[in-house]
């Protein structure tokens, strides 16, 4: 009954619809008058003053019927699990939160979903110039057909509000290393953007303090002209492009931000520029993205709305999944083996690129040694805690930067793999002979089930490899945020664990995003807090050189100093993650690694979708 | 009576107050703080030190409680540090109607069902019908909410798919994204609602019948039940005018608990049932150190709690003549 209910509403919003299409007028521009509340620091008798006045803007808008009606478009379910945190790329820090501005807002570039190649999005073409003084300065041409485009939820109309220029690029790089605004992946921006760093760390009331407006103009973007963006940066660094792309400089449109305040990003204040609009943002209970009808980047798929549910419990979510509500799902843990068993023609393999390995603290014994860590890195056998502990899905790693990243050495090129032989001699010649007189080791971890489960696996293998009883292994099980603040620089070395479980994903794809920001010795936190070395020095000479060359040798040498025999071994990679997920047949898609999802190029079967969901 | 009621809502002041003091305090204790996102990428000082000026959390703690109780006095609760675009008041309005709802649903089954099997158990003391009621009892009070609430998705969503698996069937808020604190019938939410009542009523309408079942075989005992009867009383009148209304008093002692609990949120079904009410906001926000929405949902069930109290008070007086606060 509900089904014949469902066909009788969808042929009459389908008829209605076609006569809507058919009485609909073409679209007109037109000018609006709205009032804007801007913001300006100002010089006023010798003082910096901030004012705030309300101004009359002329707004020319392109007003749009939309196309269908909703419950007639192709659409993609998909689960967030929890709420999306926020919507403004200069605050992103969550996956979620990523994945819906990378389908928003537009980047200078993007990913390929499938080889990870950057690839013009904004910018068409970029290049590189290098100062004599020894900066740099990367000049990317925009395209000038992407527009701010709004969407209105009461009337369901969208409206071109103007073009993307290169003062918006500009407004967002100040904005991310604005001291208000910037958060942890400013840092990045920071690290070689001219003047961003200054910015972030301005202190007003600091004796040799410039002029606010002095610091805002010394952050390195400008745009000579609308089309046109050129960053100063410290030095010369290649790989530029890859981090142009990220979200935290993604263009954001200052009006709407000075006009509403931190809600300009709810559904019906914000503006965006990419594949899709916000259609809808109840908290918590529904998204809505819809396609952008005056989108004019390449849209190879046909996913004309995004319904985003938050279903943060695994069994529900697949369950929701198993009754047609959801296009993709994880599978619990529990039932992840029947499930690939019993429904291979769902199962879906994925990587998100991140690589788990074990940490040692450098600074006690044991393993202030390097034959202890190079023995424990030698018999961590990989495979064995790939099969038992994540039912075989995930790739042995000898070294830290996975496939994919430019950098990467060809895996497990480089490493030592499991030699257990190999790990007791070493073991007895840092005098442990069959782990005799071994001190008992506290073996940090998170406080899942999930994570007991992981570090008991690793400690049976250990005990069978080195030939250490399995209680010499003590597992510390610590929620989140404790075990990250007993890892902090803050902990004294004496109240530090000797080993803890770890993982990383990538921010943007180099090698520099995996060695210098997670080992090197003064630019990571360096939780194993270890010396600086030689493998130190070279990282940071590979950070700003410009030949792609030396920069692929450099990386496999710092990978060989750290992981190769008699490496220096900060810590033991173990596996790359991979994840089998539940997907429905009539969804094809590349999964991006990085940056997050591109649902414009998803294609959904939608009659088989339908006549699934009918059934 | 009144000058009761004016004392007690004037020692709420207090009580609130060393609530939200203490919640205030025992977070801050927690190691961990709300910016710590990483463990390995060194975040610099400042970044963290702009964030902490940003939100006040550089001032010293008795500074921080001190704009706290300003701000929470003009009922500002302050901003969420996981959600970037809402404040605690935004996250508390869209929540709490919905746990509101549900909890309102649940309580009316668990009343419904728990006090007359109570009371059939009660009066045929030792009989098939007292041992069906006790044994569905205690089955309900056995089986945990995170058993029941999957099972009831699997049985009548995934195999027989009678019901939708999950997520609120409310109609939707036409304004400012807010649900309606008493649930509007329809269809929809209906269908919605069944399962997720069900497994939260399960418990309480088994916890009130084991209540109501031994007070009233305590209180049917009693003398004056005895003179009722000798009187000539109707056994109905008996039951429910003498028996039942003197040994409800037990039961609404632990209603008052048990409403403030309900309607303020449950973590296990609002996750499994993927309803976003406050329930999710009580756990999630220790995990993310999220200060204000911490105190903030700590803040409302202590508000509940204690108006709950209060009304249990006053119930007292009017099911037991005898007690009096004058």
């Amino acid at each position: 009954m509900r089904n014949k209910k469902r066909n009788a509403l969808i042929a009459v919003l389908l008829i209605g619809s076609t006569l809507l299409a058919a009485c609909a007028p073409p679209a007109t521009p037109e000018t609006v008058v709205e009032q804007v509340e801007v913001t300006r620091v100002i010089e006023q008798e010798g003082e910096t003053v901030v004012e705030t006045v309300v101004e009359e803007v002329a707004v020319e808008v392109v007003v749009t019927a939309t196309p269908a009606p909703a419950d007639e478009m192709v659409t993609l379910d998909r689960n967030y699990g929890t709420d999306i945190a926020g919507l403004d790329p200069q605050r992103a820090e969550d996956t979620t939160s990523i994945e819906a501005i990378e389908n928003l807002f537009v980047g200078l570039t993007d990913y390929d979903d499938t080889t990870g190649e950057v690839l013009p999005e904004l910018a068409t073409s970029w290049e590189q110039t290098v100062n004599d003084d020894g900066t740099a300065d990367w000049t990317f041409h925009l395209r000038d057909d992407i527009n701010w485009v709004y969407y209105n939820p009461m009337t369901e109309e969208t409206g071109v509000v103007r073009p993307v220029t290169a003062q918006d690029v500009v407004y967002a790089v100040q904005r991310a290393c604005s001291p208000e605004v910037g958060t942890y992946y400013s840092d990045i921006v920071g690290s070689y953007v001219i003047g961003c760093g200054d910015y972030l760390s301005y202190d007003p009331e600091a004796e040799d303090a410039l002029p606010l407006e002095d610091v805002i103009a010394g952050v390195g973007a400008e745009a000579p002209d609308d089309m046109t963006v050129v960053f100063h940066l410290l030095a010369p660094v290649g790989y530029w492009p890859a981090i142009a792309g990220m979200w935290t400089i993604r263009p954001t449109p200052q009006e709407t931000i000075d006009q509403f305040g931190p809600e300009w990003v709810e559904a019906g204040n914000i503006v965006t520029n990419g594949p899709y609009v916000l259609g809808e943002w109840i908290h918590s209970v529904s998204t809505v993205f819809l396609k952008n009808p005056h989108w004019t980047g390449p849209f190879p798929g046909n996913v004309e709305k995004v319904q985003i549910h938050y279903i943060n419990d695994v069994s529900t979510e697949f369950a929701l999944f198993l009754d047609n509500g959801l296009d993709w799902a994880n599978v619990p843990a529990a039932e992840l083996e029947a499930f690939k068993a019993e429904s291979p023609e769902l199962a879906f393999e994925s990587s998100d690129l991140a690589v788990f390995y074990l940490s040692f603290f450098h600074r006690r014994p044991p393993f202030d040694d390097q034959k202890v860590r190079e023995a424990f890195a030698l018999g961590l056998d990989r495979q064995a805690f790939i099969d038992v502990a994540r039912s075989g899905e995930g790739v042995v790693m000898t070294h830290f930067t996975p496939p994919g990243m430019f950098g990467a050495p060809p895996i497990n090129e480089v490493g030592v793999s499991y030699d257990p032989e190999r790990a007791r001699e070493l073991l007895a010649e840092a005098g442990y002979p069959n782990c005799e007189g071994f001190p008992t080791i506290e073996f940090l971890t998170t406080s899942s089930d999930r994570a007991r489960m992981w570090a008991e696996t690793y400690a049976a293998i250990f005990s069978e490899s080195l030939g250490c009883p399995v209680d010499t292994f003590n597992i510390i099980q610590q929620e989140f945020r404790v075990y990250l603040a007993t890892l902090s620089p803050d902990t004294p070395d004496e109240e530090m664990p000797h080993m803890w479980s770890a993982g990383w994903g990538p921010d943007y794809a180099d090698a520099d995003n995996w060695l210098r920001a997670v080992v090197h010795c003064e630019d990571s936190e360096n939780n194993p807090r270890r010396e600086c070395s030689a493998a130190d020095e070279l990282i940071k000479e590979l950070q700003f050189e410009t030949d792609a060359q030396t920069r692929i040798d450099g990386y496999r040498q710092v990978e060989e100093m750290f992981f190769g025999p008699g490496g220096e071994f900060p810590f033991a990679p173990c596996f790359l993650r991979i994840e089998t997920d539940a997907l429905q047949t009539w969804l094809e898609f590349d999964p991006a690694e990085l940056g997050g999802h591109h649902y414009n190029n998803w294609v959904i079967d939608w009659e088989a979708k339908k006549a699934a969901q009918s059934d | 009576m009144v000058r009761y009621i004016v004392r007690r809502i004037l020692w709420f002041i207090p009580v609130v107050l060393a609530i939200t003091f203490a919640t205030f305090a025992l977070v801050r204790a927690i190691p961990g703080g709300p910016f710590d996102v990483t463990g390995e990428r060194a975040v610099p000082d400042y970044i963290i030190g702009n964030l902490e000026e940003i939100y006040h959390l550089n001032e010293p703690v008795w500074k921080q409680f001190g704009f706290y109780v300003w701000d929470a006095l003009h009922l500002d609760f302050g901003p969420s540090f996981t959600y970037q675009s809402q404040t605690v008041n935004d996250l508390i309005a869209q929540g709490l109607p919905i746990s509101f709802q549900l909890g309102i649903m649940a309580l009316a089954l668990g009343l419904v069902v728990g006090v007359p099997a109570g009371v059939i158990a009660a009066l045929k003391h030792n009989t098939l019908s007292d041992y069906i009621a006790t044994f569905i009892a205690v089955f309900g009070v056995s089986v945990p909410n995170i058993v029941l609430g999957p099972l009831l998705i699997l049985v009548f969503g995934v195999w027989l798919n009678w019901l939708p698996v999950a997520e609120w069937g409310a109609v939707r808020p036409e304004h400012f994204f807010i649900y309606p604190w008493l649930p509007i019938p329809s269809l929809q939410l209906l269908e919605h609602a069944l399962l997720p009542v069900l497994t939260l009523g399960s418990g309480l309408s088994a916890q009130i019948a084991r209540l109501t079942r031994a007070s009233l075989l305590q209180v049917i005992r009693q003398d004056y039940i005895r003179t009722a009867r000798a009187k000539g009383l109707m056994e109905r009148i008996v039951v429910i005018r003498h028996a039942l209304k003197n040994s409800l008093i037990p039961v609404v002692t632990v209603l008052g608990p048990l409403f403030a609990g309900v309607v303020t949120g449950t973590f296990v079904v609002e996750q499994i049932f993927a309803i976003p009410g406050m329930g999710r906001h009580f756990v999630a926000s220790i995990g993310q150190r999220d200060y204000p929405l911490i105190t903030g949902a700590t803040l409302v069930y202590a508000v509940f709690l204690v108006i709950s109290n209060l009304l249990v008070d006053i119930t007292y007086v009017w099911l037991d003549p005898r007690i009096s606060y004058e």
